[in-house]
């Protein structure tokens, strides 16, 4: 007789996301792997999150509250409630493809090393109109857990939604950070996964990812605790690789640092084009901190330059300038090592 | 007072050798019972004899040792003593790291202060230390606060992360208060132990003293950029985390906490405080960082007088001839408002 199917966790937490939170469940109740459960930890939503994640009781999805809004630890929470073999964190405003747990989880049995699976994704909006996005890299591949660590020094590769994980290696490395760090917790977990186990890379698109409105995204960069968060992230890498003596990672270091330095000399350039030079002035010379060698960039000059002239300079950008966050070109060759599949 | 619980001193080794003696020997000087202080001592993976050496404690009354099966991050070691930690019974624990000692009546003192001020929301003793300087000199530190007072969670914070040296010796816990957040604080690495105390804030209000009751002896030399970027993240994830607390709860409570202007002004002063010290090593890379940072905070820092003969300095590579020291002397605060002072003496309290 054939063995059955292992059981697969899917855990959605959620906060006032009830617009999306249909969708969401429908998307893991639709899946065509058969041995799901589901579980919905609501976090003290304000909106009628709770009714809704109700209805769907009776199908077999479980449903949970909490006292207190708890953000990260939930996931925890829910890691802990959880009883599969795998597990997958789905954020309520995310969607997963039908053939999501299915593609992964078989890769997963096929390969006992490997302790979590990224697919691609696509954004979509509170409208359902979808962008599409090239993939982070080339191929479908499976790679070494240490060379693939280096990257999330750099990048978070994929959010929570794209992923599945041994819930053994989830717990084994103490899951998400909760307090300081929940800006950058995905690629943080990412890390710590890839210190203990290998990774998987599946080139398809298995889940759409929410974008909501940008300004939302750039309200979080006034007061730095975003940019602050990543150097601390990077700093504490760099001492876990030194500790288990992951060479490939803490050699990469100067790059990760130098990549925080450009990317808040952006963010000092927005603030520049929104006219507000002082927050522009902090990411300067945040950046220099990070990196001191950024000053040698035309980045730098440029920015600084466009600082000088702010005040005097009300020229209006056009929107093609005003999109300092977008424009990577990816498509990445897989780490060293890899194996295609 | 109550005296059916027991104290535990916990001590995580790594490599320790040369200075494991002096911290065991502080905890065996204390003033108080000796029969309810419980040592436990666990290496991690030591390979410079520490391990044999504490197998030679171990057969002392009061003292355990245990030793992880493998190395462990220093940022996970407190999780992993947890799992040693809950087979015991006791109230209150404190965390030595190797090389640091206990005065005398460090755990009768914070002990009587748990006993009478403690309650389910308040279980964290912060006191203040003596640091040994490289030469092996005991130097007395300015104290925080000119008053012993109890400050209150959230909001008093920030005086201390933007003032406070803030070691684990500093910091005597109750059960309740250490057990669940020990494993919380990821990105700090352990001589940024303040920053773990941090954790405790959220949850807990702090009994402060002015007195030293601990020699802190700084085995590593830190990362002052680090320290600095991580004290600056801390306050402003307190400060909103506290502006969505204070805007649903319509209090106004938030009055008497300090603005983030105060606190870029008392965490600029350190990053200058920061830079002289990097002139005096000759690490002219942390003296430039630590000045931007001072800008990054207060950007007319840079019209300041101590500004510019650090600024000069760093140009000249030479110290600078005034006593930058002088102007940048940090002076003790009065507890803040919305505090509650402590009005007795401590020795006046029975132990």
């Amino acid at each position: 007789m054939k063995d059955k199917k292992p059981l697969v966790s899917i855990m959605i937490p959620n906060r006032n996301h009830s617009m999306f939170l249909s969708d969401c469940i429908e998307s893991a109740l639709n899946q065509t792997y058969d041995n799901i459960e589901i579980i919905i930890l609501d976090n003290c939503s304000d909106d009628n999150s709770v009714e809704v994640a109700a209805k769907y009781i009776n199908r077999g999805v479980r449903l949970c509250k909490n006292p207190e809004n708890i953000m990260n630890n939930s996931y925890n929470i829910l890691s802990l409630m959880a009883e599969g073999k795998y597990i997958t964190l789905l954020c309520a405003d995310d969607i997963i493809r039908p053939a999501f747990i299915e593609k992964s989880v078989s890769i997963m049995e096929k390969h006992q090393d490997v302790g979590y699976v990224h697919c691609e994704r696509d954004y979509i909006d509170e409208n359902n109109n979808i962008t599409e996005l090239d993939p982070f890299y080339n191929c479908s591949f499976i790679a070494p857990g240490e060379s693939a660590a280096p990257i999330y020094l750099l990048t978070d590769v994929a959010q929570p939604a794209q992923c599945l994980m041994r819930r053994d290696t989830f717990l084994s490395v103490l899951g998400y950070e909760t307090e300081f760090n929940h800006c950058n917790a995905d690629r943080e977990l990412w890390f710590r996964l890839s210190l203990v186990s290998n990774y998987a890379y599946l080139q398809e698109k298995l889940a759409c990812i929410r974008i909501h409105n940008a300004r939302e995204t750039i309200l979080a960069f006034k007061n730095l605790f975003h940019t602050l968060s990543l150097y601390a992230g990077i700093y504490s890498q760099g001492e876990y690789s030194r500790l288990y003596g992951f060479e490939n990672v803490y050699k990469r270091l100067p790059d990760a640092y130098n990549k925080l330095a450009t990317e808040s000399l952006k963010i000092a350039m927005h603030f520049v084009k929104e006219n507000k030079p002082d927050l522009a002035k902090k990411y300067i010379l945040f950046a220099e901190i990070a990196d001191e060698h950024i000053c040698a960039h035309e980045q730098y000059h440029k920015t600084a330059n466009a600082l000088k002239d702010c005040n005097k300079n009300t020229k209006a950008f056009s929107d093609n300038e005003r999109h300092v966050f977008t424009g990577h070109t990816r498509r990445y060759a897989p780490p060293e090592g890899f194996q295609k599949i | 007072m109550t005296d059916n619980y027991n104290i535990i001193v916990l001590i995580i080794a790594d490599n320790n050798i040369n200075n494991i003696d002096q911290s065991i020997a502080s905890i065996q000087q204390q003033s108080f019972d000796q029969k309810r202080i419980r040592t436990i001592v666990i290496d991690n993976g030591s390979s410079d004899g520490t391990y044999e050496k504490l197998i030679n404690y171990s057969r002392i009354k009061n003292i355990s040792v245990y030793r992880f099966s493998s190395k462990r991050p220093r940022t996970r070691l407190l999780y992993f003593a947890n799992s040693i930690l809950k087979y015991f019974n006791y109230g209150y624990i404190s965390i030595l790291q190797p090389g640091d000692i206990l005065y005398p009546d460090y755990i009768a003192k914070h002990a009587a202060l748990m006993d009478k001020y403690a309650t389910t929301g308040r279980g964290l003793v912060i006191s203040e230390a003596d640091i040994t300087d490289k030469n092996g000199n005991r130097v007395p530190q300015t104290p925080v606060f000119s008053d012993d007072c109890i400050l209150l969670k959230y909001k008093h914070y920030p005086y201390i992360l933007t003032n406070g040296s803030g070691h684990y010796v500093q910091c005597f816990y109750g059960k309740n208060i250490i057990l669940e957040p020990l494993s919380d604080l990821p990105v700090c690495i352990d001589f940024t132990d303040m920053f773990k105390i941090a954790a405790y804030a959220f949850k807990t209000d702090i009994i402060y003293i002015k007195e030293p009751l601990s020699l802190i002896n700084p085995v590593k030399k830190e990362d002052p950029v680090y320290d600095l970027i991580l004290r600056l993240l801390l306050v402003t994830r307190l400060d909103m985390v506290n502006s969505v607390r204070f805007s649903e709860i319509a209090h106004n409570d938030s009055d008497d906490a300090p603005g983030m202007d105060e606190i870029n002004t008392q965490l600029c002063s350190l990053s200058l405080q920061y830079a002289i010290d990097a002139l005096y090593t000759g690490d002219y890379s942390v003296t430039k960082k630590a000045l931007l940072f001072a800008e990054m905070l207060k950007h007319d820092i840079v019209k300041s007088k101590t500004y510019h003969l650090i600024k000069q300095a760093l140009i000249s590579r030479k110290l600078p001839e005034t006593n930058t020291g002088n102007l940048l002397h940090r002076k003790t605060v009065d507890s803040p408002p919305g505090s509650l002072l402590i009005n007795r003496q401590l020795q006046n309290i029975r132990f």
